[in-house]
């Protein structure tokens, strides 16, 4: 134990008055109607997780009426088409509404007081991201009241979800519904990679980081390479279904398949996304309930590492049946029992940190729903190598077993530790803590509500009965099994009952709920405010809390660093990435109505396009783009005097290039396109080994190398013209008439390469609906396309920024994120032109 | 811009770039030899190069026997010489160097056993047999 005789305070002596309400004034949350301009983490994340809520009961009223038509056999209590929407809605409300936004949400929530950071760098993207997400994910549920829902289950496969199969508009809805939700769950990927890695308070080091912070990093990360995939394949169904390009019909050389290969290789890391933050807030909870710090803190580490990497080698285990030859199912065989060991080491040193307890562990409602977690998950797991194993997996491929299966890995290993989250971290965000007495009925309710339910599943599966299906015959034998399950999923429902009811008495929004009643160790559980904490500490160990005793009263009395607003805007410390030493202090904006507005019209103008009303999209795209514009004003506020945090230290309030938070932010939403781009490659490849009959020089026409080599002088030619441009920001306060005739020379070329290369395919004859090989020549541009007109609006944007004097040697950020993202184009741009021009001609 | 007051970590000076590979360099070399062994094993069964005889070493079998050694020698590195790495990415490793260390090698260890499991197959299941 230390105490503050072993250590200086940054702070020492007593604050000045009125620091704490100038905090306040800058930090307080609007009321009224203008809640909706909040730009602060800690209330988004509230709206954020009561919004995934309220979809995790949507969703559960469609599984209890599911359960009610599959009660006994031959029942006809709802349609059959009714049946396949709401399993549809299920499935999906309950993955991309609820599982991912839920722990989103818990981490813009909870990292900012984790981190003791005022706030994680960008809170109006998390603003941005929620309200697309509120107003996307309401309009595409509300589809299954209008018999607008989609019909083709969660995953969409096509050939079903092909305009041939689903005519009408159902199909779109999922589309471009979902596939604009996952653009908002990586905005707050983005986010939380930033947040993480650049908000840490001084001295939490990588390996002294919560774990809790690991697991969202990681998080994070895997939601940065997976989700790319299912938005290719989202745009690329959407395409065809659009412009008949055939991506996926066989007859002009396209597959199925691709849509498996792609939708998998997000949808099973999707799981271990769930899990992942769902297994760091356990970790998280087990120490605090044992009084003892984490058995095996660097085994949870790797583990973490480990599944998010394994997680990505899994994909094929949903396609065992397929036909993909035994060996490669092998593989994935391989890596599906591997991914076990990681998931194994972290269920072990959960039992081995109740176990160093010796007795002191306290069952408590949050123990209640761990230990359930750890019995639900622990099943779910075995019976996951069960389905690793190709021969067992071919038996009970599409039954219940595998409907058991997953419910026991996603309810055990998400839902559990999400109710011990409510009543462990109620006090944070709550007047009152959750009632403990109410919460064991909630858990004990659940608990054997979900095993009653779901148990029989993997008998009523190894018996054959098929997922999916509407009903069933009574001959078949299955009316008992299904009967207790659905008399399980009505005990699970009152145990969420309960919980809603104890929501009502209890959860009263406040910040000033009891402090720290679990005895914690991390930092949440200094006293905050809407400013997050008073001051920013110096951290040495992983559990400051029980390390540092006297550390809670010092942050509140405003002896560590950053006690006051010194800019007189919010702040925040920004650290180095692995060993947090403080490098300078960001500037945030306030409260605003831009990224509500951009929100809101974002998702309006997907959802006209789904209901092909093309004028009114374009102008709800356009009043985004502007409110974008407003809101990206007054992100880069340029620089002032260093301020003084304290302990000697005087830290710049201004920072651009590598060490800046707004190009970590490019930099990872280059992995994202980057991972947009390899899907795509791969798609190009597996539709040339699946129909080389149809590809280029034999099947379809090739432009000449003119048109490819314009293109690429053409992309060069944008490159150097921004590298130049960077080269004429020289002075501080002072511009530099060249500088604008690049940035437009620069975008022009650009849009010019993309546009030659498309010109010069339709000059030689290619129509993107002939064939997949056209198809996908086509897909290339649109990609590059897509980026291009991101750096074009980047552009103008910087020219406005010019001509109103905010663009210099030294205000350069705007510059600088058009010329990053200009130039990956570019790379992106030429390595299309070698793909879509060079190897029809090398396989030639 | 340190206050030599507090009890801070020296900094690795590496930066998170170079941190992260060295830790991630197990799982890197994991992954690319799992996309090396399905794009191999799709590619050698699409264009029919595969060899006839079982006993003898097919393509498949030399791609995963090239490919495992390749892989398990990479992963190995943090393992087994984590300074000499450390050096070559230019890191210098500060207060916290064990845990970067000791985390780096678990997850090379790790790596190996995925690596090793998915290059087996290769000599267990006959490529291109189909189940069906």
């Amino acid at each position: 134990m230390n105490d503050t005789a072993t250590y200086v305070l940054p702070n020492p002596d007593p604050r000045p008055p009125g620091e704490v309400e100038e905090l306040r004034r800058l930090w307080s949350t609007p009321k009224g109607f203008r809640i909706l301009t909040v730009v602060n983490n800690t209330v988004i994340g509230l709206f954020y997780i009561g919004i995934a809520f309220l979809f995790f009961l949507l969703a559960g009223v469609l599984a209890l009426l599911m359960r009610t038509q599959l009660a006994v056999g031959d029942n006809d209590f709802i349609s059959q088409d009714f049946y396949n929407q709401i399993f549809t809605v299920h499935g999906t409300t309950m993955m991309f509404l609820f599982a991912v936004p839920a722990v989103e949400a818990l981490g813009v929530m909870l990292l900012p007081q984790m981190l003791a950071a005022r706030d994680l760098p960008f809170p109006r993207l998390s603003a941005y991201a929620i309200w697309a997400y509120v107003v996307g994910g309401l309009v595409f549920f509300s589809t299954v009241f209008y018999d607008l829902a989609p019909r083709g289950g969660w995953f969409m496969y096509p050939p079903l979800t092909s305009t041939r199969f689903s005519p009408g508009d159902d199909a779109d809805f999922w589309l471009l519904g979902i596939g604009f939700i996952e653009i908002s769950a990586i905005a707050g990927a983005v986010e939380i990679v930033v947040g993480t890695l650049r908000t840490r308070p001084p001295g939490m080091s990588l390996s002294k980081m919560p774990i809790f912070a690991w697991s969202m990093l990681i998080f994070a990360g895997m939601i940065i390479f997976a989700f790319p995939a299912v938005i290719l394949a989202t745009m690329l169904l959407e395409i065809e279904r659009s412009f008949d390009w055939p991506f996926f019909i066989a007859e002009r050389g396209g597959d199925p398949l691709l849509w498996q290969h792609l939708f998998w290789f997000f949808g099973h890391p999707e799981v271990y996304i769930i899990f992942l933050p769902a297994a760091g807030l356990v970790s998280m909870i087990v120490p605090t309930m044992a009084q003892t710090p984490l058995v095996g803190y660097r085994l949870i580490v790797v583990a973490l590492i480990g599944t998010g990497f394994f997680s990505f080698g899994l994909w094929v285990h949903h396609m065992f049946t397929t036909g993909i030859p035994a060996l490669s199912l092998t593989f994935f065989s391989a890596a599906s029992m591997a991914v076990a060991i990681p998931s194994g080491i972290q269920v072990f040193s959960w039992i081995g940190t109740i176990a160093a307890s010796r007795g002191r562990f306290r069952i408590t409602t949050p123990s209640l729903f761990v230990l359930g977690f750890l019995f639900i998950f622990t099943l779910g797991g075995l019976t996951g190598v069960m389905v690793a194993m190709v021969p067992f997996d071919t038996q009970v491929h599409d039954t219940y077993f595998v409907v058991a299966h997953f419910h026991y890995v996603l309810v055990g290993g998400m839902v559990f530790p999400l109710f011990a989250t409510f009543y462990y971290w109620m006090p944070m965000v709550s007047r009152n803590m959750l009632s403990e007495r109410l919460g064991r009925w909630v858990f004990w309710l659940m608990f054997v509500g979900f095993n009653v339910a779901f148990l029989p599943m993997h008998l009523t599966g190894l018996l054959g009965m098929p997922r999916r299906v509407w009903t069933y015959s009574s001959a078949m034998g299955w009316d008992t099994l299904n009967l207790v399950s659905t008399i399980g999923a009505f005990i699970l429902a009152a145990g969420v009952l309960v919980f809603v009811v104890d929501l009502v008495l209890r959860f009263r929004p406040s910040q000033k709920g009891p402090r720290n009643p679990w005895n914690a160790g991390t930092l949440e559980w200094i006293e905050t405010d809407v400013y997050s904490t008073r001051s920013i500490p110096q951290v040495n160990s992983r559990e400051p809390l029980w390390d540092q005793p006297n550390l809670a009263d010092e942050v509140e009395r405003g002896h560590h660093y950053l006690p006051n607003a010194p800019t007189g805007r919010r702040e925040t410390i920004v650290t180095s990435a692995v060993d947090a030493r403080p490098e300078y202090v960001i500037q945030m904006v306030g409260n605003a109505w831009a990224p509500f507005v951009a929100a809101v019209f974002t998702a309006a103008f997907f959802l006209l396009l789904t209901v092909k009303l093309v004028v009114l999209a374009l102008i709800c795209a356009v009043i985004a783009v502007a409110a974008l514009f407003a809101w990206a004003w007054d992100l880069d506020p340029g620089p002032g005097a260093p301020v003084d945090i304290g302990g000697g230290i005087k830290l710049p309030v201004y920072v651009t290039g590598p060490a800046s938070h707004s190009w970590w932010a490019m930099a990872v939403l280059m992995f994202v396109a980057g991972s947009l781009f390899v899907s795509f490659v791969f798609s190009y490849l597996y539709l040339w080994i699946v129909s080389p009959e149809v590809w280029a020089p034999l099947a379809e026409p090739i432009p000449s190398w003119e048109w490819p080599a314009v293109s690429a002088v053409l992309f060069a030619a944008a490159a150097g013209c921004f590298f130049i441009g960077w080269r004429t920001l020289t002075h501080p306060k002072s511009r530099n008439a060249l500088t604008p005739i690049l940035i437009i020379a620069g975008a022009v070329c650009a849009g010019g390469a993309v546009s030659v290369d498309l010109v010069g395919q339709w000059q030689a004859g290619l129509r993107p609906s002939s064939s997949s090989y056209a198809a996908m020549v086509y897909m290339s541009g649109i990609l590059t396309g897509q980026l291009v007109f991101a750096v074009v609006l980047m552009s103008a944007f910087a020219l406005a920024r010019h001509f109103t004097g905010r663009l210099d040697a030294v205000r350069r950020v705007t510059f600088d994120n058009t010329a990053l993202l200009l130039f990956y184009s570019a790379g992106q741009g030429l390595l299309g032109l070698l793909l879509v021009h060079g190897f029809p001609r090398l396989i030639a | 811009m340190t206050n030599p007051d507090q009890p801070q970590a020296q900094d690795s000076k590496g930066g998170a770039a170079r941190t992260l590979f060295f830790l991630l360099l197990g799982p890197i070399a994991w992954a690319a030899h799992h996309i090396v062994m399905y794009a191999s094993h799709t590619l050698i069964c699409s264009l029919g190069l595969l060899g006839n005889s079982f006993l003898t070493l097919d393509p498949m079998r030399a791609v995963a026997v090239a490919a495992t050694a390749s892989a398990v020698a990479l992963s190995a590195a943090p393992l087994a010489a984590p300074g000499m790495l450390s050096r070559m990415l230019g890191m210098q490793p500060g207060a916290d160097w064990r845990f970067y260390r000791n985390t780096a090698a678990l997850l090379a260890v790790l790596s190996m056993f995925g690596i090793a499991l998915n290059g087996a197959m290769a000599f267990i299941i006959p490529a291109c047999l189909s189940l069906r």
